[in-house]
């Protein structure tokens, strides 16, 4: 963390230190569940291509 | 001195050691963001499946369908049927492969058009053939899984002679099948459940199918797929095709592309009948109803009994059989530009197979009919794709089949 960061967080007060905690906690959660529920669909398709070839 | 011994301050109370000790992350608050975000986008997937991604298609053109790594999913065909059927109208599927896709004709001039036309409102056609699908895949999987909601419903599909589809489809539309299977859209039939957990337990693939199983029953619940094909139909596609190469449409919403289908009344003849297309499209041509057949002692053509019990097996596994009566299945013939340079000898033969595959049907309980014995060689694109006046033609023969069956079926008095 940078030095400037950690200072804030160092300062804050511990309810307001503990709500963003929360607050960002909660974000990378959610956003980590959108980069998996993508993923899932990404790996789920073909590498290539449907290629046609009438026969 | 005193002899209390000097005890050290404790690291806690360091300023340094206070950042150690005040997390940044809340593990718990973090899991729960995690949980929830998935049952908000399993929910969103839910949600927007539900409407038509696709309201001016009249098929799952190439940029909407795998030939571009779009997989359309079971709820966006599903929704595509809804937006194009209304409760009191009798349901049309066309399944099959670009046969009936119609490949080679306009949208504004599909066969599956000029079919509606020719059916009336009382009929709703909806055009869900895919290029090289095999009748038992996407569409025979909707028409299936939509069965009590649309009861009065005929699915439609083409075969080759003495072609009998799996069970399972194709593995090239096999992710419709896990999509259905998994969702439980489909019905209970033993033939199709064990050969769908045969082909899961082959020892060679055994890996890639369990982890492709894997993520169709993660996919029931989160509804990924759902929600992807979505965004990418409505906002931007996520990668690059090379179906697509042009940097400027490669993230292009799929669902604002047009369907712009090669048009075989705007190519040359000499350039779909080129000498090297003319030898190969000759030798499939021959081999049409090679398999098989032998002449008896009085030169008559015969089937192998083998090669009929094959074909009666496969025919018999490839749909449910409550669902055999509703199935009508179009026996497709060669353009007459290459039957007609066959001996009569094979003539005679094409026209057995032909006999035999539309009676194989019939006795398991399916409808069936040929198309294109009276075709000209303009009704033909290449050998075996239509024009627009091939479609018509298909269109004009298929009309009165349908609403034959309707009438059996008892849909209309």
């Amino acid at each position: 963390m940078p030095a400037a960061l950690r200072k804030l967080w160092e300062n804050l007060p511990p309810p307001a230190a503990n709500l963003l905690a929360h607050a960002a906690s909660l974000a990378v959660g959610l956003f980590a569940a959108f980069a998996i529920h993508y993923v899932l669909y990404r790996i789920g398709l073909p590498s290539k291509p449907f290629i046609y070839v009438a026969f | 001195m005193s002899d209390t011994p000097l005890i050290p301050p404790s690291p806690i109370t360091t300023p340094a050691a206070a950042d150690v000790t005040r997390p940044f992350f809340k593990p718990w608050t973090l899991l729960l963001g995690f949980v929830a975000g998935l049952a908000l986008l399993s929910f969103a997937g839910r949600t927007v499946i539900k409407r038509d991604l696709h309201p001016t298609a009249v098929r799952f053109h190439p940029m909407i369908a795998p030939d571009s790594q779009y997989e359309p999913t079971m709820g966006e065909m599903r929704a595509f049927v809804r937006a194009r059927c209304r409760p009191d109208q009798i349901l049309v599927v066309v399944g099959g492969n670009s046969i009936l896709l119609g490949v080679g004709q306009p949208a504004d001039r599909v066969w599956t058009k000029r079919l509606q036309e020719l059916l009336g409102d009382r009929y709703a056609v909806v055009n869900l053939a895919f290029r090289g699908s095999s009748p038992t895949d996407g569409g025979a999987f909707v028409a299936e899984s939509l069965r009590d909601e649309f009861p009065r419903q005929i699915y439609i599909a083409n075969v080759a002679a003495l072609q009998a589809a799996d069970a399972i489809g194709i593995e090239s539309y096999r992710f419709i099948l896990f999509d259905a299977y998994y969702k439980g859209m489909l019905l209970p039939w033993a033939p199709r459940d064990q050969q769908f957990k045969d082909y899961l337990a082959e020892p060679a693939f055994h890996t890639a199918r369990f982890e492709r199983r894997l993520g169709a029953q993660i996919d029931s619940v989160v509804h990924f797929r759902d929600f992807w094909n979505w965004w990418s139909a409505t906002k931007f596609f996520t990668f690059a095709t090379p179906y697509q190469p042009d940097p400027a449409l490669a993230y292009r919403a799929r669902g604002k592309f047009k369907d712009e289908e090669t048009d075989f009344d705007t190519l040359p003849f000499d350039q779909r009948f080129s000498p090297s297309v003319i030898a190969n499209d000759t030798v499939i041509t021959r081999a049409y109803s090679a398999a098989g057949y032998a002449k008896d002692a009085a030169g008559v053509w015969q089937l192998a009994p083998a090669a009929r019990d094959e074909f009666i097996l496969f025919a018999a596994r490839a749909f449910p059989d409550a669902l055999k009566p509703r199935t009508l299945v179009l026996v497709s013939r060669n353009s007459p530009f290459y039957t007609r340079q066959l001996p009569p000898d094979l003539q005679a033969r094409d026209e057995t197979a032909i006999r035999d595959t539309i009676a194989g049907f019939e006795q398991l309980g399916y409808a069936a009919m040929d198309y294109g014995s009276d075709f000209a060689i303009e009704d033909f694109g290449d050998r075996t794709h239509l024009t627009s006046a091939g479609g018509a033609n298909l269109a004009a023969h298929t009309a009165p089949k349908i609403e034959a069956l309707a009438t059996k079926l008892g849909y209309v008095k």
